[in-house]
């Protein structure tokens, strides 16, 4: 792992550091461009994980609303496992998917607040 | 008492893992520059058309 940069900069993602506030229409092209540039992936990614989470999710419910020792319960246990080790069959990135989900999130919702804040600014100084 | 199933531990461990809350998406950036949008305040409808 090259990335051991210092503990001090752990706080600052490297999107903070690349993206600053805004003071040109022109670089609001060029976010508003590296944002799209990245949407679509991150939108996939985003489904994918919902689409897990939501899975599991139902099967936790069912779960919790089973008496453990019961039939039933077991046989709701052994459908999490089956459904696990499904996922972990058909997506063997599932975790590095959902981390890389996680910091493109966080990286367009910083690019997007800097258009907004820039926008804001403009169409305030403009009345 | 955990009894019976030896995978009870793991699934909670599962469950756990895979049922963290997870954000609705971020929506696209579909605001064009505004300035241009509303450089001409058209009305597409006029409530007073001549209509005879």
């Amino acid at each position: 792992v090259q990335s051991s940069e210092s503990s001090s900069k752990t706080e600052m993602p490297d999107y903070v550091v690349k993206y600053t506030p805004l003071v040109s229409v022109d670089q609001r092209q060029s976010y508003k461009d590296d944002f799209n540039g990245e949407y679509d992936e991150y939108r996939q990614l985003h489904a994918r994980v919902e689409s897990i989470t939501r899975r599991f999710t139902q099967l936790d419910a069912l779960c919790r609303k089973l008496v453990p020792g019961t039939k039933e319960h077991q046989k709701v246990q052994e459908e999490v496992l089956k459904e696990y080790k499904k996922m972990k069959q058909h997506n063997p990135n599932y975790h590095e998917e959902k981390q890389r989900c996680e910091y493109l999130h966080n990286k367009l919702a910083h690019i997007k607040r800097l258009i907004a804040d820039f926008d804001q600014r403009r169409a305030q100084s403009w009345c | 008492p955990v009894e019976g199933s030896g995978d009870a531990n793991c699934v909670d461990e599962i469950l756990k893992e895979m049922t963290q809350s997870w954000p609705p998406p971020l929506t696209a950036i579909h605001t064009p520059c505004k300035t241009e949008l509303s450089k001409f305040p058209f009305p597409t409808k006029d409530a007073h058309s001549f209509q005879s």
